[in-house]
């Protein structure tokens, strides 16, 4: 009996040690991340109306504007192939120096990944754009028209577009 | 005597032995966090199939199993940049299908307990959140999430 017991004692322990060698294991996964490029937005010419005539609506066509008149245009640089919302505070009426106010409005927008306005594409104002797959940059070019009735003061008139950018997809 | 107390204390390990197998954890799936911007925080919930992290264990048919994750407080890149690196009550799930869309949700901060099915199976999926500061150096950064399972009752 006295064998028997420390038989089964034995056993007990040898049979508990295997189970604990094979009850726990451990293994491991990587988590990693890639921190992207930071957008950077930067407005390259103004949009310039020119002379305007009172009496008369001026437009600035992005793609053939009055000989004396450029679109607007800012470049945008971030994340390669990245979708982007671009977001527009856009000003109803710029004015003169003395307050005098001239109306602007009925803005477009075209926009390109190569700076070539030739080639640039209209855009909605609220849809997501690609930037370039290869270098992550954007190119904007902006149109409007101002409407100066006849009894428009001279003078010089301006205002200031700013354009906000967001990242919408990575 | 002698011999009925062996076959009693044999009778566990028979039962061992044919109902599973050892215990036994794979690494399926890297956590993924992809491309992230300073200033923005990432989350990589464990239900993405793309990115969750995902561990494929095996054991003892329907043994119950403690799960106890070491869980990385940072990334670091290259560099030695760090990103902080977090996780919340429900970035783990548990599947004994292996479907990821069949997952029961645990906090992985905390010990889990849970069993493996009848063919001595068990996926476990991790998510969580990375949180650039808005001067995050640019560049890759990773860290290691460790998985012990302890076999607890067969």
């Amino acid at each position: 009996m006295r064998i028997a017991s420390a038989l089964c004692a034995g056993l007990l322990v040898l049979w508990t040690g295997a189970r604990s060698l094979e009850g726990q294991t451990t293994n491991t996964v990587n988590a990693s991340a890639v921190l992207g490029v930071q957008l950077r937005v930067r407005g390259l010419s103004d949009l310039d109306f020119g002379t305007v005539v009172a009496g008369t609506n001026k437009t600035v066509n992005i793609q053939a504007p009055p000989a004396d008149a450029t679109p607007g245009q800012f470049s945008i640089d971030g994340e390669k192939n990245a979708t982007v919302l671009l977001a527009f505070n856009f000003p109803a009426v710029l004015l003169s120096a003395s307050g005098k106010t001239l109306a602007i409005g009925s803005w477009t927008g075209c926009q390109s990944t190569s700076n070539s306005v030739a080639s640039c594409t209209p855009f909605v104002f609220g849809t997501p754009l690609n930037l370039r797959p290869n270098n992550g940059k954007l190119w904007v070019w902006l149109g409007a028209t101002v409407s100066a009735p006849i009894t428009q003061a001279a003078g010089s008139y301006s205002g200031t577009v700013q354009m906000t950018v967001l990242y919408t997809g990575l | 005597m002698l011999l009925a107390t062996l076959a009693t204390l044999m009778v566990p390990a028979h039962a061992h032995a044919q109902g599973g197998r050892k215990l036994d954890i794979q690494p399926q799936h890297d956590l993924l966090f992809g491309t992230v911007i300073a200033g923005v925080p990432a989350r990589t919930p464990p239900v993405d199939g793309a990115r969750a992290g995902q561990f494929a264990l095996t054991g003892p048919n329907r043994s119950t199993v403690e799960l106890v994750f070491s869980l990385p407080a940072t990334m670091v890149s290259a560099s030695g940049a760090t990103m902080p690196l977090t996780f919340g009550a429900s970035d783990a799930g548990v599947s004994a299908t292996g479907a990821i869309t069949d997952q029961v949700s645990f906090d992985p901060r905390l010990p889990y307990t849970t069993s493996l099915s009848k063919t001595g199976r068990l996926t476990v999926f991790l998510g969580g959140m990375v949180t650039p500061s808005a001067s995050q150096r640019a560049g890759g950064y990773t860290a290691t999430v460790t998985l012990t399972v302890a076999v607890t009752s067969l």
